[in-house]
């Protein structure tokens, strides 16, 4: 139980470290979640049925900052907190340290409220909140008190389970148009590119590098995996993407919430009617490591910025994810917190290059004094 | 500390499963059939049948309930046939819905809005127009064994293989929501003893505006998709060939500006005959070119014709807008509509007959 005290510093006892392969499993686990479930309606209301397009300009954005992140780490010796500490000093660094903290809570949150949301709609009108939200967090808990090698299983079973929902795009590709893709690029550079920054918001997640880095074991070694995972994630949202067009008329999939889910349902299997609700079901275990892994994240930050125990903040942060999931409900103010969360973490992604600026200018000037 | 945990998680699940409603199959009623007519004053005269799984011995016949109730809106069908029933009803398996003709001429925009928008509902579900009254065609026992709605479902999903273009509410939304392409739906209508689908009917914006008969379904379906089976009787030399459809594909090329397009739809039939009524010829290879001819006449007319009957209701069930938005990048849904009706489309048809039966 007390595995989360031992490692105060940023050299991790070897025992919790996880092998760079498994950075594959946690980069792309926590960029599939809720956001791929419905957001194909939001990029078709942008660019149209050329959004596929800006999936792919979206994917080449996050290989760069992919990579500008492993160059910050690298240098940086150590997370997040470390290299904020060493740019800003200790207040300052600090305080923006927190904010991160505050920000993976907020992920956490909003993976939560959308998720319950789409239980309430599609399978149970009548949950109960209160009960949901108590064994969720429960079992949230639990696993995050186990420490990091646990929700690095929790991101591995989350792909596993996740794979043999791929093949269900079967079903909606069968009964589609194909033609419904062409004129390939009948919209302005403009729209794509805000389709792009449309689907950035779908695609975060990569950003927990910054705080897991530590955990894994010879780094260099996990670049590579990185970029598959952000490869295939990529792959995933575009063909997620082409079959949702393929199946939708485009006036149609503007007005279709939840466009993945959608194309569940004419999903028939002889024992089963609704193969939605097993996908839905399904989903449970694809949303969990970004609970999971958010809150890790949120709750880490403060036991580096103020070298207290994580136990303690995990407890106060599950509280809190308790209190407040039951009061937010309806589509409207769940849709804004989603696209506010989405917003914040575009301008995360793009603080990362700022940040690796100012890195190096910090190096370079502190080089100097000490010549 | 972590057994106590995992123990208190494990009672948790297991008190919680109590928090939801949950019922057994025999005790719901599962509406798998449901027909909306019009009723009086604007109002909406549902009807639903809801299969009885009792406890009574006789097995063999399929036994129903029928609840007819007059409301205001689709969802107060629903709300008035809770008030007659003794068991919680449930659209989960809802498999065909049907409309008047009367109610789909004065618009059922309405109704699929709350469709599309009913998790509950498959999106497999088969949609239809009654020529006549829903009420009585569902309150019509058709046969022994199985109950309407199952009989009617089949009817629909059997004839979609053959003559019948391809129908399901995804279909219908997919349409009806699409720009430049309008949808259609199977009509159905009651004889003495028996339903059968007796055509289809093309919508406006969600209004019944044209029907065609089932002779003409053929041609339709032709025009409209690819497949693979299907019949159709053309009258030659004074009797009647009965040509057996074994692989039809449908190609749409279009040419022209964007103000003024020009599509060529090229379909080619491979068939068999099996039957010659009233002719007097012996079938010879000369006699098949001729066969051809007629076959390629006939289409090609009655193709024609029912493009001009589109034109004229200003419909576009082939969804030819829509294929000109994909061709086309700068193009304008409003001057597509006002030109649809005088646009150029060529239909032609290769036919095909390769076989002859078993039997020279």
């Amino acid at each position: 139980m007390n595995k989360l005290n031992n490692s105060s510093g940023i050299s991790i006892p070897e025992n919790y470290l996880v092998t760079p392969t498994y950075v594959f499993f946690l980069v792309h686990s926590m960029q599939v979640g809720v956001g791929i479930l419905g957001f194909e309606r939001y990029l078709v209301e942008k660019a149209g049925f050329d959004a596929w397009i800006s999936i792919l300009i979206a994917g080449v954005v996050l290989h760069i900052i992919l990579w500008t992140i492993y160059r910050l780490l690298q240098n940086g010796g150590g997370d997040i907190v470390h290299i904020h500490k060493k740019i800003f000093g200790k207040y300052v660094g600090g305080f923006l340290s927190l904010l991160f903290s505050a920000y993976f809570l907020m992920l956490a949150f909003t993976v939560i409220i959308t998720f319950i949301e789409v239980i309430q709609v599609w399978v149970f009108p009548g949950l109960n909140l209160w009960a949901f939200a108590f064994v969720l967090i429960c079992l949230v808990y639990y696993l995050v008190s186990g420490g990091f090698r646990v929700i690095t299983g929790i991101c591995l079973i989350s792909v596993v389970i996740g794979l043999p929902i791929i093949l269900l795009k079967y079903f909606p590709v069968e009964a589609g148009h194909t033609i419904n893709i062409y004129p390939v690029i009948s919209h302005s550079a403009g729209d794509i590119l805000a389709a792009s920054k449309q689907s950035m918001l779908s695609f975060i997640g990569l950003e927990f590098l910054l705080i897991y880095y530590p955990f894994i074991k010879n780094p260099e070694k996990s670049k590579k995996w990185a970029h598959f995972a952000v490869f295939y994630t990529t792959m995933l949202y575009l063909i997620s993407v082409l079959v949702t067009f393929v199946y939708f008329s485009e006036e149609q999939l503007k007005q279709v919430v939840w466009g993945t889910i959608a194309t569940w349902k004419i999903v028939e299997f002889p024992f089963i009617e609704r193969f939605e609700y097993v996908g839905i079901a399904m989903w449970l275990y694809v949303v969990l490591p970004n609970i999971c892994l958010g809150l890790w994240g949120a709750t880490r930050i403060p036991k580096r910025v103020f070298h207290m125990k994580q136990k303690p903040v995990l407890i106060v942060f599950c509280l809190l994810l308790f209190l407040a999931t039951p009061f937010v409900t309806g589509r409207p103010l769940i849709n804004s917190i989603n696209s506010f969360s989405g917003q914040v973490g575009f301008y995360v992604l793009l603080y990362i290059p700022v940040l690796l600026i100012l890195k190096t200018i910090s190096d370079k000037v502190r080089n100097r004094h000490e010549k | 500390m972590k057994s106590r945990l995992i123990l208190s998680l494990i009672a948790a699940a297991g008190l919680l499963t109590g928090c939801l409603p949950s019922k057994s199959v025999e005790e719901n009623a599962i509406v798998q059939i449901a027909g909306y007519d019009k009723g009086e004053e604007k109002r909406i005269q549902g009807t639903v049948a809801i299969p009885q799984y009792g406890k009574s011995e006789k097995k063999t016949a399929a036994s129903e309930m029928y609840l007819t109730v007059n409301a205001d809106s689709i969802k107060d069908v629903e709300k008035e046939i809770q008030k007659h029933s003794s068991k919680p009803i449930s659209t989960g398996k809802l498999a065909v819905t049907l409309y008047s003709k009367e109610l789909a001429e004065a618009g059922i925009s309405d109704i699929i809005d709350v469709l599309s928008r009913d998790a509950r509902l498959s999106r497999n579900m088969f949609l239809g127009l009654v020529d006549g009254s829903a009420k009585k065609l569902i309150e019509s026992g058709y046969s022994q064994d199985e109950t309407t709605s199952k009989h009617i479902q089949g009817l629909i999903e059997n004839n979609t293989r053959h003559n019948f273009p391809d129908t399901s509410l995804h279909k219908f939304l997919y349409a009806y929501y699409g720009h430049g392409m309008d949808p259609f739906l199977p009509v159905l209508s009651q004889q003495e003893t028996f339903v059968e689908l007796s055509g289809i009917a093309f919508f406006k914006q969600g209004t019944a505006v044209a029907t065609i008969p089932d002779s003409e379904v053929f041609t339709f379906k032709m025009l409209k998709e690819n497949f693979k089976r299907g019949m159709q009787d053309v009258p030659f030399k004074g009797g009647t060939i009965m040509m057996d459809n074994i692989g039809s594909v449908v190609d749409y090329k279009m040419t022209g500006t964007v103000d003024n397009p020009e599509f060529n739809i090229r379909i080619k039939v491979k068939a068999e005959v099996n039957e010659m009524v009233g002719v007097e010829e012996k079938a010879t290879p000369a006699l098949a070119g001729e066969m051809e001819e007629a076959f390629v006449k006939y289409f090609t007319d009655h193709a024609d014709e029912m493009i001009k009957m589109f034109k004229e209701n200003d419909v576009d069930p082939l969804g030819l807008g829509n294929f000109a938005k994909t061709r086309k990048r700068d193009f304008d849904l409003d001057k597509w509509h006002d030109n649809y009706s005088e646009l150029s489309i060529n239909v032609k048809i290769e036919v095909d007959i390769t076989e002859y039966g078993i039997f020279s």
